[in-house]
């Protein structure tokens, strides 16, 4: 019938029985269509998933540079850290000091030792944390101290490899306990004393019995104050906003610095004590390439400096200065000011309320864009002054802590 | 390509509308989770990917002021012992000096030297803190110290005090520099120091401190327990105080390290005053003896 190339229009059931097939041939076409599509879809779909889970486990891997993860058979490798850091031995042997003292500093360990040219060290290996030790240098510091953080990196590389160092500074205060006696409806507190685990008295080397205190952090007002009425001590508790404060003005106190000066000079107005200042207490530096398995030192040195005038005067013309300046305030030619000198500055304009305890007063900021004139820097350093006196008479210790990190 | 992709667009938007509400629901939560894991594995990736180091340090704790004797001597080297009603008044050379009817002269005052040493203080305040069993009213005057003997006037009292040095330095005294302080002077030595009249500051006029009383009128005995409020600090809800044992508080506000200067270098200093114990003419019986206690006070304020 359909072959026939005279079809008959007039036999119309024939004809509409071919439509009719016609059509549902059209339809079955396009069944099959649709599910070829569809199984086309579920195919590109079941693809796209199983290569999104295979990136995100890939990506995962390499950001949390575990070592122990190394898969064969998923053809998964982690990428371990590139370096170790180390502090060197000093000549004294055991030299980590206060490391017991404080609870903080309980996930920081010695480190595993390592002799590198013949020089010995202490590395961070099964732990991330280390305990850095001290070279030389008073064990207590007041305005004027400064040292040399004893801070190396062993590559594990041979590429060079960028690192990112962030230095902190985090303050304590050794508060007295007190134990509360109840008499009827009343509390006194006493002192406390130290005892052992048998409740006996423990005695100094005089046979004197020995004041207990406890280590707190300084944070917030209310958290001091809550840590200082647990241990009874409401002298402290009270006094919570100027322990706040010594803490904060500690943090503005302590400058950090990347190189030595020049301390040799015959004269005292040529010396300064250091170079590269890091105001934002933060920097990049690089190792050098084929440095694998060698110590490379990171130079990080700290100053409480002692006076004002160290800081903020921009050369000895005005006679002011008491002591030895910072950093170099020679002007290199082609240049307007110094720039170290001028970033120090800086960091006095963007942190006074860290650094001066009359920061609010007025005409303060007037006094602080001119320093070198005798009125100008009285009124600074009363408050540079007043704010070392105040960290003197309430922090007991600081930590101060370094993170590094590849700097990517 | 466009029309390839919009037309995926549809097909997904069509396949989203034709799911069940429950179907829906789980989808999408499933996307928000995925989405929310691949952002916190960043984050906390981050973490562990650093290594720290850490030291600690000790603060020494301001050792601001300290008092002692004269030249910064030991503390035990400053004596104030018994005064004697009986002294006659003479002059330099021994003799006396008569009053207008030619009479003999008790002496009415008894000068003592004592020291102040500091480092980083710029303004610090002198207190008194005393008994009053005895008639005495102190006085407390700057003072500058000599090496040779001042000049004697005839028929006038010494205007100086003698010192002689014991060798037994204070402990813990910052390091001085400067020709004023004599520190090349040594054990056996004699000073001499005489009343600072060029000094003007901390309220005092010619040297002398006039300060204020806090629980006074005069200086020679304390406020009525009532309206003393210092009492209640001192003995709180006990009342039979003898009344010439109550002290009297007596502060001089305002003292510099460097008169006339300010300490903008936190340098150290010394100075030396004067504490003249005074009586009025008669009034001392040595068969009536009494003995008094005074508390001499520094404490900075800067």
């Amino acid at each position: 019938m359909m072959n026939d190339k005279n079809m008959n229009f007039t036999d119309i059931p024939g004809a509409a029985e071919a439509a009719s097939l016609a059509v549902e041939q059209k339809r079955r076409e396009i069944r099959e269509e649709y599910n070829r599509r569809k199984i086309k879809l579920i195919k590109f779909g079941g693809m796209a998933l199983l290569t999104s889970i295979i990136m995100i486990f890939a990506t995962r891997s390499w950001f949390t540079m575990s070592r122990e993860v190394e898969g064969t058979g998923a053809n998964m490798t982690a990428e371990e850290m590139p370096f170790y850091i180390a502090t060197r031995d000093g000549t004294a042997g055991s030299d980590i000091r206060y490391g017991d003292l404080i609870t903080e500093l309980t996930d920081y360990k010695t480190g595993d030792y390592i002799s590198i040219a013949s020089t010995d060290y202490h590395k961070t290996g099964s732990s991330e944390k280390l305990l850095l030790r001290y070279t030389t240098g008073e064990s207590e510091v007041g305005p004027g101290g400064n040292g040399s953080l004893n801070l190396y990196v062993i590559p594990n590389v041979d590429r060079k490899i960028d690192v990112k160092v962030t230095v902190n500074v985090t303050p304590y205060a050794e508060l007295t306990k007190y134990d509360e006696v109840i008499n009827g409806d009343e509390a006194t507190y006493v002192v406390a004393y130290k005892k052992d685990e048998y409740g006996a008295y423990i005695l100094d080397d005089e046979g004197n019995q020995i004041v207990d205190t406890e280590m707190v952090e300084i944070k917030t007002q209310s958290d001091f104050a809550a840590k200082a009425g647990t241990i009874h001590n409401s002298i402290a508790a009270s006094d919570a906003a100027n322990y706040v404060a010594a803490a904060e003005y500690l943090r503005g106190h302590i400058l950090f610095f990347g190189g030595t000066g020049n301390m040799s000079a015959t004269s005292d107005d040529d010396k300064y004590y250091y170079t590269t200042p890091y105001t934002a207490r933060q920097f990049t530096t690089t190792i050098a390439a084929n440095n694998k398995d060698n110590a490379v030192q990171v130079p990080i040195y700290w100053m409480w400096t002692n006076t004002l005038g160290q800081i903020a005067l921009k050369d000895n013309s005005s006679s002011l200065l008491n002591g030895i300046s910072l950093v170099s305030d020679i002007v290199p030619s082609g240049k307007s000011e110094n720039e170290e000198k001028a970033a120090l500055l800086r960091y006095l304009s963007v942190n006074k309320e860290s650094v001066f305890t009359n920061s609010t007063e007025d005409g303060f900021e007037a006094a602080l864009a001119v320093p070198e004139t005798p009125a100008n820097f009285r009124l600074l350093s009363e408050g540079y002054n007043s704010a070392d006196h105040l960290i003197g008479t309430r922090i007991a210790y600081f930590i101060i802590d370094i993170t590094v990190e590849p700097a990517d | 390509m466009m029309k390839g992709g919009r037309l995926c667009m549809n097909r997904i938007i069509e396949k989203f509308k034709g799911l069940t509400k429950a179907k829906k629901v789980q989808l999408i939560i499933a996307l928000i989770l995925t989405a929310v894991f691949i952002t916190t594995i960043p984050v906390l990736a981050w973490f562990s990917y650093q290594r720290r180091a850490a030291e600690m340090y000790k603060v020494k704790y301001p050792n601001s002021l300290q008092l002692s004797a004269a030249h910064r001597e030991d503390s035990t080297c400053f004596e104030i012992n018994g005064i004697n009603a009986e002294n006659v008044m003479v002059d330099g050379n021994g003799e006396k000096i008569l009053d207008g009817s030619g009479n003999e002269q008790k002496v009415t005052h008894k000068d003592y030297v004592f020291n102040v040493t500091g480092e980083a203080v710029d303004k610090f305040i002198i207190q008194l803190a005393y008994t009053t069993n005895n008639p005495f009213t102190y006085k407390v005057y700057a003072a500058k110290e000599l090496t040779t003997k001042p000049e004697i006037v005839a028929g006038q009292e010494i205007d100086y005090v003698e010192y002689t040095l014991s060798g037994e330095g204070a402990d813990n005294m910052p390091t001085l520099s400067g020709t004023d302080y004599h520190m090349d002077a040594t054990a056996g030595t004699t000073l001499y120091y005489q009343i600072d009249t060029t000094v003007t500051e901390g309220g005092s006029t010619h040297g002398l401190y006039t300060g204020r009383y806090l629980n006074s009128t005069n200086g020679t005995e304390a406020d009525d327990d009532d309206t003393d409020m210092y009492y209640e600090l001192a003995y709180d809800e006990y009342t039979n105080t003898h009344h010439d044992a109550k002290p009297v508080y007596w502060q001089a506000t305002n003292v510099s390290a460097f008169p006339g200067a300010s300490n903008a270098n936190k340098e150290a200093f010394s100075r030396h005053f004067i504490l003249r114990v005074e009586w009025p003419a008669g009034t001392l019986d040595n068969t009536a003896k009494e003995t008094d206690i005074i508390y001499i006070s520094v404490k900075a304020t800067n």
